[in-house]
């Protein structure tokens, strides 16, 4: 009798000990969602993902075309205007344009990984298309930026900084081209804060879910000579490509 | 160090990537190519084995690869798609379709970036025309959009701007080709039509450095007046002793219409000296001179003309006139020398100048002072 209630505890108690031991038991995250990482969390000097690092990028723009716009002296627009267009285009800088087409390349490299969820499939495809708005903004703000190192004028200087201020104040919220009321409620009207949030619903679509990934998995994704991806426990490094 | 260490890192992430990716170097693309008409050897073979085998995969692959050598992403996306009827749930085909589903939409992308960039470049001209009145980058955008109302609407406001209404008033009238319900184009027409209007009558009155600068402004091609304003536009610069520019303005007036006196000895006397003259020049000497009713001089302006420009057009039927009347010149000089009347002579003569085509203008001022 005593064997029986032991042996029903033990029954009942084994499946709760296996599943138990399964939660602590951390999974890697799947191959698409290492690259998502690499547009949210990742790979530029400060460790942020490029989508963060296009939206700071996005804040210092607006700031130093608003400081432009206001300035009286030729010389320090021109300061403040090739600071702007830094911030926009570099790559070395890794300015709002370059991060951001990266941060979609990313996305679209989770969509072609051999377990990428059919939402990431989907989605990718969309996202880039997104966002050549703030590129094309982007473009237009060094195009500009060129025009003011070349201007003679104040007045002509301050002109087109106030452009470039609302450009990249438009690259920062979004703007309402259709006039509508409604801003970036259209691809055409996208900023940041649109993108972002269409990454977020990208991100909140994902099935299994989306976490965090580790820093480990960032970049110790490696490819092997038979051309599997797996991550590099060992440490072998050698002839294989990834992230390391 | 910190960001060489990082770039060395993203270099290579990089290129993993494009492995991941499945980006074989051979498909690997900028997005700028285009799917050719006529396909490729390789295209056509790959078609003419999988007609024979259609359930190889292997073939269908080789067709899609081939397809993707071509950069014809569309239709190796079909070519695969059509598999999977044949092949359902196959890991091969599936991971093909996908990762050439991924070249499609980044072919896209990469032309969307093209697209943006053009665009970018549209906008600063835009920008420079509307805001600036920067006429180079008015021309620069129409490159682009040549049947943008907006963009020909700006170019006209920077001509306006720049006080030039005749070309303001033909950028506008283009526009109303382009849009004519554009309210805008409407007024701007008008309102270069008035600036042209005053800029007419400084040209027709004035002789200093603003008529100058009136009468270019007022000159438009095709117009009523353009004969009127290349003439004013010749005196003003013979008076300010700019004999080419005179010259050419008189050559224009006299395309526009031949046989006005006025013009023809403003031609005759800057073509007088000894300096050197084009075919051009020596036509409208020619012209000039049949004009004056000078046809032996007329006649030989045309043979140098002819020795310089064979093929100049209208110089075969001027010639004819000029040998005409210079032979009339002749029978004139020898009756008289013979002691003949020459009354009816010259009669004949002025029925021969009766007989020119009606011409588009008339114009019976005086010979000007300088003339």
């Amino acid at each position: 009798m005593r064997n029986d209630v032991m042996r029903s505890a033990l029954v009942l108690a084994l499946p709760l000990l296996l599943l138990s031991m399964g939660a602590c038991v951390s999974r890697p995250p799947t191959i698409a969602h290492v690259h998502l990482g690499h547009a949210l969390t990742g790979v530029t000097p400060g460790k942020q993902g490029y989508l963060l690092v296009a939206e700071k990028q996005a804040e210092d723009i607006v700031a130093l075309a608003q400081k432009a716009k206001i300035n009286p002296d030729l010389a320090q627009i021109k300061t403040a205007v090739a600071a702007a267009e830094i911030a926009t285009n570099s790559t070395d800088e890794f300015g709002l344009k370059h991060s951001l087409i990266m941060a979609s390349n990313h996305i679209s490299f989770a969509a072609t990984s051999p377990d990428a969820s059919p939402n990431v499939q989907k989605s990718a495809p969309t996202f880039a298309s997104d966002t050549v708005r703030v590129v094309e903004r982007c473009e237009l703000i060094g195009l500009l930026g060129k025009d003011i190192a070349a201007s003679t004028s104040v007045e002509e200087a301050q002109l087109l900084a106030g452009e470039i201020q609302m450009l990249a104040q438009a690259n920062l919220d979004g703007e309402d081209t259709n006039k509508d009321g409604v801003v970036g409620d259209a691809p055409a009207e996208f900023g940041m804060k649109q993108l972002r949030a269409e990454l977020d619903g990208i991100i909140a679509r994902e099935n299994p879910p989306y976490r965090t990934v580790d820093q480990w998995y960032l970049f110790n994704l490696v490819k092997l000579p038979n051309g599997r991806w797996v991550f590099d426990k060992l440490g072998r490094g050698g002839n294989i490509d990834g992230y390391k | 160090m910190k960001h060489q260490t990082t770039r060395v890192a993203f270099v290579r992430a990089g290129v993993a990537l494009l492995l991941l990716a499945g980006c074989a170097p051979a498909y690997a693309h900028d997005g700028t190519g285009t799917c050719p008409t006529d396909p490729s050897a390789e295209v056509v073979a790959a078609r003419a084995a999988l007609a024979k085998t259609p359930a190889s995969l292997e073939t269908r692959i080789r067709l899609a690869d081939a397809l993707l050598e071509d950069n014809c992403y569309d239709a190796a996306v079909h070519t695969l798609e059509d598999g999977q009827a044949l092949h359902p749930g196959n890991a091969t085909l599936t991971a093909k379709l996908r990762t050439t589903r991924s070249l499609v939409s980044e072919q896209s992308y990469f032309a969307g970036l093209e697209q943006a960039e053009v665009a970018a470049r549209v906008s600063r001209n835009l920008l420079r025309c509307s805001r600036l009145g920067d006429l180079a980058a008015c021309d620069e955008a129409l490159k682009f959009r040549p049947d943008d109302a907006e963009v020909l609407i700006a170019k006209g406001d920077a001509q306006l701007k720049a006080g030039k209404p005749a070309e303001a008033l033909q950028t506008y009238q283009r526009a109303k080709q382009v849009a004519p319900d554009n309210a805008k184009v409407g007024s701007q027409l008008a309102a270069a039509q008035t600036q042209r209007l005053a800029a007419l009558a400084t040209c027709r009155t004035g002789s200093d450095d603003a008529a100058l600068a009136a009468c270019q402004a007022a000159l438009l091609r095709g117009a009523d007046d353009e004969f009127a304003v290349q003439t004013r536009l010749a005196q003003i610069y013979q008076q300010r002793n700019q004999p080419s520019a005179a010259l050419a303005s008189y050559i224009a007036a006299n395309a526009l219409k031949r046989g006005d006196r006025n013009v023809a000895l403003g031609i005759v006397t800057l073509t007088d000296g000894a300096g050197n003259r084009d075919a051009v020049a020596w036509a409208a000497r020619g012209s000039a001179l049949l004009t004056l009713q000078r046809g032996s001089e007329a006649l030989t302006a045309f043979q140098h003309a002819q020795t310089l420009a064979p093929g100049m057009p209208e110089l075969r039927a001027q010639f004819a006139q000029a040998h005409a009347l210079a032979g009339k010149e002749e029978k004139i000089r020898v009756a008289t020398q013979a002691g003949a009347p020459a009354g009816a002579l010259v009669a004949d003569n002025a029925a021969s100048q009766a007989a020119v085509p009606a011409r588009r203008y008339s114009n019976n001022a005086e010979p000007s002072r300088s003339n």
